[in-house]
């Protein structure tokens, strides 16, 4: 198999630590089950179904490669029950991550289909649905592979845990499903992590 | 005109409240410059993605890198950047510091920690030496943080149990899982030593603080109902009601500026618009926790002290220690238990609180000859659930695990065991290969020069280490659990940071005098954990307190005589 020497960011390397330390920011949420009318998302979706950080293809690759990452199964609910697609375009136009860990992830959706097209001479979304699952087998024993769907593995465990009050776990499906029971309080509108510093910056009382 | 203030503290952590609090008190007007912004009690909740997935508490590594030497497979120190790394030593830049997040396991530093050189003898390769205090100069103080901070426990003796002021705790002991009696009784089979832990979280509420509420997220988390005994809702606040004290956030002191006679008259820091801003005080007082106040010294130069403030004699970043130890877990599975066992086990946010105290001193052949050990503690894992996720993601091979694989082994791992881990303390010796300087090259984002840490261990600590976690992994067989497992390395604890300004009799061997005064500086005092030149084998926290507290004391008498005079 021939795979190219694809560059990977020195702080995705280290995928463990660098998945299980604190990270950076996501951007913004809105009212609960209401993802497609959030304006954080509108605002990175374009007429043309494109987003301004992915277009519709590398979308539907993102979509595609979480659903086999995380498939909905008789076991219990899979990505895109709780919006990990959604998710994963939070992160992507976060700007506090740095710029080579998201271009990271966009290249990954690329190499994945220059993958296909050299292992199967066939584009990603155009492999029947064994294919997929067995090309991503192939990509996860590469160097850059096993890194990056790692990285996309944890977006989705950010989503299946993530507070309703973000948008993306409607009904604490994925809390639920795991039996996880979250602490109290839980964030508001004022306190969440994307409202906090204004919060913060607004404020005059000392104690 | 410009505001005088008595004391200008730099920092708000465990090593700053304890002065604020006292001094205040006392009527003396004082100022703390907090790098970090003013999160309150209702900021904090129990929302993962703001606590610990995300940078929210602690600086952005983009803004605020640091350097990192590490040894390469040849010997050879590398430095890199945390910026391309993600090596996060930050541990909370905001009101408070880090004391916001901590566990609060609580333990005194015992006799034998102030004497190390004097009782277990010289180790090549460690700089070891003795404290210039006593355990007994510093016990009146471990008292004062159980009552002010407020610590919750029952006293338990053992073989090495410290002398005690006060019969017992001033909080009754927290609620805890039934787990703890399970490690009781193994213990006892053992013939191990296991004691209840006090903890830095009030049991019944106190006139301006609620009790816990046993939320099921305590560390890493600020505390929402004001029971976990942080530098902020123990000290500041009160501090606050004084109308003596001034707290200004998102204050940056980059430079402590000296008249030409070692007296500091100025703190200059950059304020939340990066503008350059100026505090004039008697005494200054620096608190910014051991990596952080290094660096501001070592950045602090002048004509006078040309390689940093206090640093005539090169002493100031030598001698920096983390913990030395590890961790361990097994795993209790439903499927082993009864019904009525399992649903006891399951109850979330009561505490394991259990530790192990039988080999603080280790007297066994294999050592030749006693030599210190240290303490193992107890807990569960944490709740964090999107970091139990994480874990799961590979098979036993390495090879990382997705789809309907990965999905069961992540339904099981939830919903079919719960893991006790424990954690062991044990001194991180000091030597020539732990030290802060300033980095030449990265800056942060205010220009200014960033710490470059170098990370160096002696293998004596893994030697101990191991010993411990052999011992904890049988009382963990003993109580039946499966998956069994420890982990010793030289890895150094961000949380667990302290040494740096030594505090000693000489002054060629150390930055700070008894009082925890620099030598050479006439009127700048360092309180948070870089004055220890050893660590004993506990969590640092309440002994930062203890010496803050007893340093705030010769504060006010110095300050009360300075007074006397000029009247």
């Amino acid at each position: 198999m021939k795979i190219k020497n694809r560059n990977i960011p020195r702080t995705v390397k280290d995928t463990l630590s660098w998945q299980v330390s604190r990270r950076n920011f996501i951007k913004n949420s809105l009212a609960l089950g209401a993802l497609t009318q959030m304006s954080i998302l509108q605002s990175c979706i374009n007429n043309e179904n494109n987003t301004t950080v992915l277009n519709k293809k590398q979308m539907a690759i993102a979509i595609a490669v979480q659903n086999i990452l995380f498939p909905k199964d008789k076991n219990g609910p899979g990505a895109i029950d709780f919006n990990a697609d959604k998710y994963l375009l939070w992160v992507l136009i976060d700007q506090r991550i740095p710029k080579d860990e998201n271009q990271y992830i966009i290249n990954g959706l690329k190499w994945v289909d220059e993958t296909a097209q050299e292992e199967m001479s066939q584009i990603f979304l155009k492999l029947s649905k064994k294919e997929q699952v067995q090309l991503i087998h192939t990509v996860s024993k590469t160097n850059w592979g096993e890194s990056w769907l790692s990285v996309m593995l944890t977006f989705i465990f950010e989503a299946m845990i993530s507070d309703p009050i973000y948008g993306f776990n409607k009904d604490e499906i994925g809390r639920r499903w795991l039996g996880h029971v979250a602490g109290f309080p839980r964030p508001t509108k004022e306190n969440r992590y994307d409202e906090i510093f204004e919060t913060l910056n607004n404020r005059q009382d000392q104690i | 005109m410009k505001k005088e203030y008595d004391i200008c503290i730099i920092g708000s952590g465990a090593g700053a409240g304890p002065i604020a609090y006292t001094l205040t008190k006392a009527g003396y007007k004082v100022v703390v410059l907090e790098k970090g912004p003013w999160f309150k009690t209702k900021d904090f909740t129990k929302d993962e993605i703001t606590a610990v997935r995300r940078s929210v508490y602690t600086p952005n590594l983009m803004d605020e890198p640091q350097v990192f030497e590490t040894k390469d497979d040849d010997g050879k120190w590398i430095a890199k950047s945390n910026k391309e790394t993600g090596k996060d030593f930050w541990n909370g830049s905001l009101v408070g510091g880090s004391s916001n997040f901590m566990s609060g396991y609580f333990h005194r530093m015992k006799p034998n920690d102030f004497q190390l050189l004097k009782k277990y003898g010289t180790i090549k390769g460690a700089n070891i030496v003795d404290w210039p205090i006593s355990y007994n100069e510093l016990e009146p103080y471990f008292t004062i943080v159980e009552k002010v901070v407020g610590v919750s426990g029952h006293v338990t003796k053992h073989k090495d149990h410290e002398k005690r002021s006060t019969a017992d705790y001033p909080y009754p002991p927290l609620q805890e899982n039934v787990i703890s009696s399970w490690l009781d009784k193994a213990a006892e089979s053992l013939d191990y030593n296991l004691v209840p832990i006090p903890r830095a979280i009030l049991s019944k509420p106190e006139k301006e603080r609620n009790a816990c509420v046993y939320s099921n997220y305590c560390g890493s988390y600020g505390c929402a109902s004001d029971a976990k005994g942080s530098s902020r809702a123990a000290l500041l606040n009160k501090a606050l009601k004084t109308g003596n004290l001034e707290i200004i956030a998102n204050a940056k002191v980059f430079h402590l500026e000296t008249d030409g006679k070692a007296t500091i008259t100025k703190a200059h820091y950059y304020d939340k618009d990066k503008n350059k801003q100026e505090i004039n005080a008697s005494t200054f007082v620096v608190a910014a926790q051991a990596i952080e106040t290094s660096r501001l010294l070592l950045m602090s130069k002048n004509q006078e002290f040309p390689n940093g403030l206090a640093n005539n004699k090169g002493q100031v970043g030598k001698n920096l220690i983390f913990s030395a130890g590890g961790t361990g877990s097994g795993q209790f599975f439903y499927d082993d238990l009864s019904e009525k066992e399992v649903e006891e086990l399951k109850v979330p946010g009561v505490f394991v609180n259990r530790s192990m105290h039988n080999w603080y001193e280790i007297d066994d052949e294999s050592f030749n000859g006693k030599v210190k050990g240290g303490t193992v503690d107890f807990l569960f894992e944490h709740a964090n659930a999107t970091s139990k996720a994480i874990r799961q993601k590979w098979d036993d091979n390495g090879n990382l695990l997705f789809g309907p694989a990965l999905k069961k082994k992540l339904k099981d791992y939830f919903t079919k065991q719960r893991r006790l881990k424990f954690e062991i303390f044990a001194d991180w010796l000091p030597t020539d290969d732990c030290f802060v300087t300033l980095d030449p090259e990265v800056k942060d984002k205010w220009g200014d020069p960033v710490a470059r840490i170098r990370l160096g261990y002696h293998n004596h600590d893994l030697k101990v280490g191991r010993y411990l976690a052999k011992k904890s992994e049988e009382l963990l067989r003993t109580m039946g659990a499966k998956n069994i497992n420890s982990h010793i390395s030289g890895g150094a604890p961000p949380n667990l940071v302290v040494g740096g300004c030594r505090f000693g009799d000489d002054p060629e061997k150390s930055v700070l005098d008894k009082n925890c005064k620099a030598h050479e500086v006439s009127n700048l005092y360092v309180t948070d954990g870089s004055f220890m030149p050893t660590g004993g084998s506990v969590t640092y926290t309440w002994t930062i307190y203890a010496n803050s507290f007893r340093v705030a004391d010769i504060l006010v008498e110095q300050l009360r005589l300075k007074n006397l005079m000029q009247s």
